[in-house]
């Protein structure tokens, strides 16, 4: 008797602590939205401002965000980018830009709706106009800034249904196991 | 960078392996040789190699027939624009309206295609289907030869360089900025200001010259000639101003100040004589004023950057080639 009271202890301690990693996910989801947002009004004032090229844009924010624990896979996202637009392997910008989502930002608690977000934006960078360019970051902005309210509206509910789901599921698994 | 990487990685991958390996006689090409290449849309790949033009073929041979040329596709040359303006073409709206992109290294990239008009002024070049690089020269010791006529009692002239496209004026006047801000044992160096608008002096990537213009120079990169004269002169303190093709008639007024200031002037102008700038309604004034104090006149008869003649503000012949 006393291994199970121990047993189910932990059994419960275990999807309290799922549930607690799943509520978690969306509020570091809501910071990696607002990370992003920043991110890429700083791009638009980079090439606003000073005109400049898309990899220097990319490398300058992999340098601004180096050494940033909580920002490592964007600086990793921006580097990459960078990189490969320098070397101009041959691949296009859409190709190029796809890529790094899919490799450095694939693993973040960013959904797949973010990413195909901001996968598209790659393939919409690169024109002739410049106002364009800051028109297509501005959309990309608006359309994460959207995102984002909504997700703000939802997270504690959303959090709260995790913690909840969570020691639920502990203890009916205790009481099916006993 | 080398030289030939820096041409290399703006071309898609075909024609990236095509010159590379571009030989004459099956014997590799010297790049510092080469001058021109030329792409247009389903047009012939054409270079300039030691003053003569050539067709390459699929192979990378330099031939004078259009035999097994290599032709150039609509989307390569589409590709090629993309890594021209590292994917980033709006940050070149102006060095496009003027009809030319510099690019890593200050080779000139010229392009031509359909223009876009608004209030009657070029605003933007669209369909560019024509592309033509010029690469740059870094010749050090080109100007060992004009050095001495230009400095006159101690003190630098104010120089006109006079050359018609392709005769290396760009080159000396790098050359001659080089040598002035170093120095040497007779003579010790002056703080240069270069206003290089279009990025061809310095070469400057992300601010930084890749050509060397000497330890007391600063470079005033993508800035218009007339504004960055007057800029340097207030804020940088230079004995010496070097510009590139000048001409318009808001670059007089910048000389006339810079000259007055007790500044000296090194420029360069498209030109083949005298006469020829004489004609010119800004510049014609300028020579007859006597503004400038040295006249070196270019060609290339024997090789590029080749002196044919040295003048004085008076007119009289200090050098003449032999």
């Amino acid at each position: 008797m006393y291994f199970r009271v121990i047993g189910a202890f932990f059994v419960i301690l275990a999807s309290t602590g799922i549930g607690l990693y799943f509520g978690s996910n969306v509020k570091d989801r809501l910071e990696k939205l607002q990370m992003l947002k920043q991110q890429f009004i700083a791009i638009k004032s980079d090439i606003g401002y000073s005109k400049t090229t898309f990899p220097e844009a990319m490398q300058h924010m992999a340098e601004k965000l180096s050494g940033n624990r909580d920002c490592y896979e964007f600086a990793n996202f921006y580097e990459e980018l960078s990189k490969q637009l320098i070397e101009r392997s041959g691949i296009s910008l859409r190709e190029i830009w796809e890529n790094a989502v899919e490799k450095h930002l694939k693993k973040t608690t960013l959904t797949a709706s973010d990413l195909q977000l901001l996968s598209s934006l790659g393939g919409q960078f690169g024109g002739l106009d410049r106002d364009m360019q800051l028109k297509t970051i501005d959309l990309y902005l608006a359309r994460l800034e959207e995102d984002r309210i909504l997700e703000v509206q939802k997270a504690g509910e959303k959090m709260r249904l995790y913690r909840t789901l969570g020691l639920l599921a502990g203890a009916f698994l205790v009481v099916v196991m006993l | 960078m080398e030289k030939k990487e820096e041409i290399l990685q703006i071309f898609p991958l075909r024609l990236r392996n095509i010159i590379a390996h571009l030989q004459i006689n099956k014997i590799p090409i010297d790049f510092e040789q080469l001058q021109e290449i030329r792409l247009r849309v389903k047009g012939p790949l054409l270079v300039v190699y030691k003053n003569r033009e050539y067709f390459v073929t699929e192979n990378g041979m330099l031939s004078i027939s259009n035999h097994r040329t290599c032709f150039i596709g609509k989307n390569e040359l589409r590709e090629m624009l993309e890594y021209i303006g590292n994917y980033s073409l709006y940050a070149f709206e102006d060095e496009i309206r003027q009809g030319f992109i510099t690019i890593q290294g200050g080779h000139r990239v010229g392009i031509a295609g359909q223009t876009v008009l608004e209030a009657e002024r070029v605003k933007n070049i669209k369909h560019i289907s024509f592309i033509n690089i010029r690469l740059s020269h870094q010749i050090k010791g080109c100007a060992d030869k004009v050095i001495p006529y230009i400095i006159f009692q101690e003190r630098v002239c104010h120089t006109l360089i006079i050359s018609p496209p392709r005769c290396g004026k760009t080159t000396l006047l790098r050359d001659i900025i080089r040598q002035l801000s170093n120095g040497d044992r007779s003579r010790c160096g002056v703080t240069v200001g270069v206003v290089d608008e279009r990025s061809e002096i310095g070469a400057c990537y992300m601010g930084v010259p890749q050509n060397d213009l000497g330890i007391r120079t600063d470079i005033l990169d993508c800035c218009p000639k007339a504004d960055g004269m007057l800029m340097l002169l207030r804020s940088m303190s230079p004995s010496v101003i070097a510009v590139d093709e000048i001409g318009q008639r808001e670059d007089l007024d910048a000389i006339e100040y810079v000259i007055n200031c007790g500044c000296q002037l090194i420029a360069t102008v498209h030109g083949s004589c005298i006469d020829d700038i004489k004609l010119k309604p800004v510049l014609g004034r300028m020579v007859k004023e006597k503004m400038f104090e040295r006249y070196i006149i270019l060609n290339n008869r024997e090789s590029i950057g080749n002196i044919e003649e040295i003048y004085d503000d008076r007119g009289t012949l200090l050098y003449k080639a032999s």
